[in-house]
């Protein structure tokens, strides 16, 4: 028995062109379905292997699955955003969405379907964008941190006036000192970022850093963000990322642009 | 409108940023007729944990992986019985004398 992979929901009216990525399953193929001005992409999977306990068991533990279907179901989704020469609006769905048969898709898409409409309505002509934050070189942070943090100088005086014994006693209580003051700076530069960011977008959202197994970079990200950007004005701020960019990485940091992705983090149904 | 370039290509970076986004992301939508799979959100929590403890050990600079605490306690009772012996003998030896 076949049943329907949901992956997002567009406004219908767009290109009725097939699409070139295959389905979750790597064999079916996506299709759209139009219910009232709404567009459901969608593909068939077996529902007897994907209602299975081999592949709930291969969701709980088997990482190198979870990552490539985590691939598949975003390439159908940025397929289905690229319009004619334009970023088309669309709600992802969370990933495993998926109906019996087409009686129930078109029941739940009658269920939310003015929330659907209105949600779309609100991402209309804007894209999201992720910006995302490294700590690439540790010593010259702390060191840019040293040089504008007036009570570290106040401190660093004070010891090169003492004897050398005593200095040296001081160091560990001057590093840890140092140490925090830099984690302070880290988290009003975190404001900052979002502060300038938000001047170019109609809103931010804030993450938790990803782990470095997830990045799978050597550098701590200490800053992770995505934009909602309107699509008029995705240069204004790019070129606003790439000012940050310059004035970050005197301070030993790097910054990471990203986009369009699909509105994950605002595409969030109104009750 | 101009043609906006997607910047995607999957690598590291890029793999994170899908998984963060496909994995804890998404709209949900509510209905029996939905079928899940499984709990994807207990993975990405367990993901995290285990780099928080790897790092976390490698920070502090902890091998403990590396370490057989059976083998070790073994040989440092070994130790400590060729010591007690030691002063045992030593002990004899002084109260012969005395």
């Amino acid at each position: 028995m076949e049943g329907f992979y949901l992956y997002c929901v567009r406004k219908s009216g767009g290109p009725s062109v097939g699409f070139a990525t295959k389905g979750i399953d790597e064999k079916g193929e996506v299709f759209t379905r139009t219910f009232q001005g709404l567009e459901a992409v969608i593909s068939r999977v077996p529902l007897e292997e994907f209602d299975s306990d081999i592949v709930r068991n291969k969701a709980r533990n088997d990482l190198s699955w979870i990552k490539n279907m985590a691939v598949l179901h975003e390439a159908v989704i940025e397929e289905a955003m690229r319009g004619p020469g334009e970023i088309l609006s669309l709600i992802p769905l969370k990933f495993g969405t998926i109906f019996k048969d087409e009686h129930a898709l078109e029941a739940t898409l009658a269920e939310h379907y003015e929330q659907f409409q209105e949600t779309l309505d609100r991402l209309t002509g804007k894209q999201e964008w992720g910006v995302k934050a490294y700590l690439t070189d540790q010593q010259m942070f702390e060191q840019s941190v040293k040089e504008d943090n007036a009570a570290i100088r106040k401190k660093a005086g004070e010891m090169a006036g003492l004897p050398e014994g005593m200095a040296f006693l001081m160091e560990e209580e001057f590093n840890d000192f140092v140490s925090r003051e830099a984690n302070k700076a880290l988290d009003l530069l975190a404001e900052g970022l979002t502060e300038s960011l938000g001047r170019y977008a109609e809103a931010v959202v804030l993450s938790p850093s990803l782990g470095k197994e997830l990045t799978g970079k050597r550098e701590p990200m200490v800053f992770n963000a995505a934009c909602l950007v309107r699509s008029g004005t995705i240069e204004e701020f790019r070129e606003a990322a790439r000012q940050l960019l310059g004035e970050i990485r005197e301070k030993g940091l790097d910054l990471e642009v990203s986009g369009p992705w699909p509105a994950y983090h605002f595409a969030t149904l109104e009750k | 409108m101009t043609q906006q370039q997607m910047m995607h290509a999957t690598n590291a970076t890029n793999l994170a940023d899908i998984l963060e986004r496909v994995l804890d992301k998404g709209v949900v939508i509510a209905g029996d007729i939905k079928i899940q799979i499984a709990d994807i959100d207990l993975l990405t929590i367990k993901i995290r944990l285990l780099v928080a403890s790897v790092d976390k050990a490698l920070e502090m600079g902890i091998n403990w992986w590396q370490t057989d605490p059976y083998l070790s306690s073994k040989a440092q009772d070994a130790e400590n019985a060729d010591r007690i012996k030691k002063l045992e003998d030593e002990v004899h030896k002084l109260k012969s004398e005395a």
